[in-house]
């Protein structure tokens, strides 16, 4: 293989390598830092929701008493059109109020593992994740601390991933033209730093192949290492004194 | 290629540094601009995001208002609102300041972040009003959006919320570090590819050409060279080649039929190759061993800064063990199953050449990645660690042997600095990659891609040693007697001593401290994989530069026990320092105390040890003394982990960084003492 197809092959590799980093770690943390926005921009709407819920709950009505759950539900899916679904769920799990798509166990009760980390989750936000959607939450507590029920809303991971792989695509774009141009850019330097190297490596291949034949005269040629003068006389000379060895026995 | 003419051709170093200049260089504009266009893509996709939370936040912000309007109580009489806009700000970094203001625009309550203004609403909100009363606009600190709040259908004030136009850059810049890292990383292995192909394609074909030519000149026509590939040098050493074969064709054809006296004409100053099997020049190089050497360890050295949060997380209680010391314990098997295989190195080389052994340590070390990876628990993880470390022990020490092979005596210690090198890059690089991947891919995923880097390891030893090399040497290895003779070298006081006071203590901050309490202590502050990774490989750096010089500064003025000291001062400083912070750069500053600590002592540990034992050294050797040292030294790389981990279960970690930092300054300074006393000291000879 040629010596600038070598070198460059190694090179394009390190280059594919180091720009396929450089995206990778761009789209991570921008698909971090859009989760947290995301994350954040709900738990906003969700604390919201659960904290005027408390105020009627700290009043002492029942969670499933409460008439404006299902109009702040109404609303709210309303208001944000990327939510999925908003839940209303008391201490058991039934579900006292649900707008949007559909829950997987049914309009009648919330999943179990939210009501676990609605438990677990001491009056702060929790967050869950699923195949489909991400699910930020928020306990409804009473004045005496007893856990009344809980705020679940679900929002689509079809957007988050939309966005994200459409800054992927952006960015991979604009690798390959800077992966074309920064390797036309090595190959180029390369190729103009080795060219004497090269040049001189292919005129000692013909001098070495022309010496038998005697077709060759290196002696105008500077860049011949000067071992070469010596090696071109021993190989000459040893070459006539075989030939005049041939001769004599003829 | 030597030249005699005024136009010399390039050497390697000039070579590499110039298409070095030309790859790195172009590499580094094209992810600088990748990296600027990246900026540019995420702030225009984060914006509107960041807007619409404003505009949450804003909504949010006047519900909460609302009851009290609702209730006819003014807005400036409200109590504990400027707090509870303060708690806004704090939970949410975007936002750069937030007001609350009355029907006249004036501002009664807000709270701004640090270099933020609250603007005049009018002025600044160009935007378009909502049916709700919503507001948002651009200016020139960046988005504002304006809620009103209202009372029977008439505006009673707003709450404006201003979208901080730094946030999206600042986040992001956070990965700038990582970028830079992996650059550097890209830029060295660049630089090792460099010098690697020109080494393999250039150098080695440019020594055998001269060799050769030289052998050829003299009239020495039975030799010939084994080419690899077919680049523009391999062409003139096959032409070459076919030039010695055509003369022996020649010579051979004549001897057939001709007289003695003209055959012994022919030969009067020529060699030819009469029985018809050309004699192959040999060149071996130190640097052959160099590369694999490098990839070998960028693969094993992956897991380094993530190695004991990995065990951690498979950790098994049923087993009885403290977590602390079940962390540490497969870093101490690692060292024993290393111990295990290393004196098998010389048996394989004879048996099989170096280039297979390399092999068969590789294969094991690649399996053992993969098998870690998917370890399920404790016991099964030890186990493959012991695979894994079994192949490593066998390919460094016979890169070792390779190295001793290919250097006279008084070249020995050029040669390990090929092996320092190549080793100091793997773990920089291997380090700092490891990390980012670590946080990106997962633990992992990150033991695979260490596993094909050995691959790639492996395939660059295929391509660069010669089948079979080394196999039937006369490798020379001890005997039981000689054996059983330096074992009483253990018995002297004052090497067992000297072993306590220095060779002990560096080994514990290496592998307990560095390897074992800095990767738990930093995830402990909330640091990131590719944060540990970048911390870490501070270490690898310092060592990497001083490592040198420390051995040329005790060359130099023959101070090896000044700078053993000063070493192990600069580590005890390093670990107390470590662990009494929680800021980026003492941390840093830290961990380039103990890598300057341990470049300080390791050269000069060796060079001392004739001086310091003459008597030993005069008894067994100095080959003995310095391997009883070794022996030590590994030793404390077994009880290092363990002794820390035993320390963490007991007091914590911060507590226990702190103790081993006391302890190694406390064993310092007894050195001192019995070194100022003459009990251990330079002896003449």
């Amino acid at each position: 293989m040629n010596l600038l197809v070598k070198l460059n092959a190694a090179f394009l590799c390190a280059f594919a390598l180091a720009m396929a980093l450089t995206v990778l770690l761009n789209q991570a943390k921008f698909g971090d830092i859009l989760r947290g926005l995301d994350d954040s921009r709900v738990s906003v709407v969700t604390l919201d929701t659960s904290r005027r819920l408390r105020q009627a709950v700290d009043l002492g009505l029942p969670l499933k008493d409460i008439a404006e759950s299902r109009s702040m539900v109404d609303s709210l899916i309303e208001e944000y059109p990327e939510l999925q679904s908003v839940s209303i769920f008391d201490a058991d799990g039934v579900l006292v109020a649900h707008g949007g798509q559909a829950l997987r166990t049914g309009e009648e009760a919330a999943p179990d593992d939210w009501l676990e980390d609605n438990r677990a989750a001491g009056g702060e936000v929790w967050r869950r994740e699923s195949p489909e959607s991400f699910v930020v939450g928020g306990p409804i507590v009473n004045n005496f601390g007893k856990l009344e029920g809980g705020v679940a809303v679900r929002y689509g991971k079809a957007r988050y991933s939309r966005i994200v792989s459409g800054l992927a695509d952006e960015l991979l774009e604009s690798a390959l033209g800077l992966f074309i141009a920064a390797s036309a850019l090595a190959v180029l330097g390369t190729a103009a730093v080795l060219q004497r190297l090269i040049s001189t490596a292919r005129r000692l291949t013909a001098a070495v192949e022309g010496l038998l034949a005697d077709t060759m005269d290196a002696d105008a040629d500077e860049s011949i290492p000067s071992e070469f003068s010596a090696y071109r006389e021993s190989v000459r000379k040893t070459a006539a004194a075989l030939e005049a060895a041939e001769r004599d026995r003829t | 290629m030597s030249a005699g003419s005024p136009r010399r051709t390039p050497t390697l170093a000039s070579l590499g540094l110039r298409v070095g200049i030309i790859a790195g260089g172009a590499l580094i504009v094209a992810n600088a601009v990748l990296a600027w266009i990246a900026l540019g893509a995420v702030e225009r996709r984060l914006e509107p995001v960041v807007e619409e939370k404003a505009r949450v936040l804003a909504r949010s912000v006047a519900n909460d208002l609302t009851t009290a309007v609702r209730l006819n109580i003014p807005l400036e009489g409200l109590r504990g609102v400027g707090p509870y806009l303060e708690g806004v700000l704090a939970d949410h970094p975007e936002t750069a300041y937030i007001a609350v203001r009355d029907e006249e625009d004036r501002v009664l309550y807000s709270a701004a972040a640090e270099g933020h203004d609250i603007p005049q609403v009018r002025e600044a909100a160009d935007g378009s009003g909502g049916e709700s009363g919503d507001e948002s606009g651009q200016q020139e600190a960046g988005f504002q959006f304006v809620h009103a709040l209202t009372r029977d259908g008439a505006q009673v004030g707003a709450v404006s919320i201003g979208v901080d136009p730094r946030f999206v850059r600042d986040t992001m810049g956070s990965i700038f570090a990582d970028i830079g890292i992996s650059l550097f990383v890209a830029v060295l292995i660049i630089l090792e590819l460099t010098l690697l192909v020109l080494s393999l394609a250039v150098v080695r074909s440019v020594g055998l050409m001269e060799g050769l030519m030289r052998s050829v000149g003299r009239g020495d026509f039975s030799v010939a060279v084994v080419t690899r590939g077919r680049d523009d040098l391999s062409r003139v050493l096959e032409a070459m080649n076919r030039i010695n074969a055509e003369i022996n064709n020649r010579f051979r054809a004549v001897a057939s039929r001709t007289t003695a006296p003209v055959l012994d004409r022919l030969r009067q100053g020529r060699v030819f190759a009469e029985r018809g099997q050309l004699r192959p020049v040999q060149d071996l190089r130190a640097g052959d061993v160099q590369y694999p050497m490098f990839f070998f360890i960028f693969g094993v050295e992956l897991s380094r800064s993530f190695f004991p949060l990995f065990v951690r997380d498979l950790y098994d209680p049923s087993l009885g063990i403290d977590p602390s010391i079940a962390i540490a314990l497969p870093m101490s098997v690692w060292v024993v199953a290393m111990l295990v295989t290393t004196p098998l190195c010389l048996g394989a080389i004879r048996r099989w050449g170096v280039r297979e052994t390399l092999l068969i340590g590789m294969a094991p070390t690649s399996i053992g990645l993969i098998a870690t990876a998917y370890a399920g628990g404790f016991i099964e993880l030890i186990a493959w660690r012991c695979v894994t470390a079994a192949g490593f022990g066998l390919v460094t020490a016979t890169i070792l042997v390779r190295l001793a092979m290919t250097a006279p005596a008084r070249r020995r210690a050029l040669n390990l600095g090929v092996f320092v090198t190549a080793a100091g890059g793997g773990s920089v690089c291997g380090t700092a990659i490891g990390g980012i991947l670590a946080e990106r891919l997962g633990y992992q995923n990150t033991f695979l891609v260490g596993a094909v880097i050995v691959f790639v390891a492996m395939a660059i030893a295929v391509g660069f040693l010669s089948p079979g090399e080394g196999a039937g040497s006369d490798a020379e290895t001890p005997s039981r007697e000689s054996e059983r003779g330096s074992l009483r070298i253990y018995v002297s006081p004052r090497f067992i001593t000297f072993m306590g006071l220095s060779a002990l203590p560096s080994r514990i901050v290496l592998a307990g401290f560095l390897f074992f309490l800095v990767p738990l202590y930093l995830d402990s502050l909330g640091f990131g994989g590719a944060a540990i990774g970048r911390t870490m490989m501070i270490y690898f750096l310092v060592l990497l530069i001083m490592n040198q010089a420390a051995a040329l500064i005790a060359d130099r003025f023959q101070s090896h026990g000044a700078l053993i000291l000063t070493g192990g001062v600069s580590s005890a400083i390093g670990c107390v320092l470590f662990v009494s912070t929680a800021d980026v750069l003492p941390l840093v500053v830290a961990i380039a105390l103990i890598g300057l600590g341990q470049s300080l002592v390791m050269t000069p540990q060796v060079a001392v040890l004739p001086a310091y034992f003459r008597r030993e050294t005069d008894e067994f050797g100095s080959g003995a003394v310095t391997a009883a040292f070794r022996v030590v030294e590994r030793g404390g790389s077994i009880i290092g982990p363990l002794v820390a981990g035993v320390v963490v279960a007991a007091t914590g970690l911060a507590e226990a960084g702190r103790l081993i930092g006391y302890g190694v300054l406390a064993t310092t300074l007894l050195l001192t003492v019995l070194m100022l006393s003459g009990v251990l000291r330079q002896r003449a000879g």
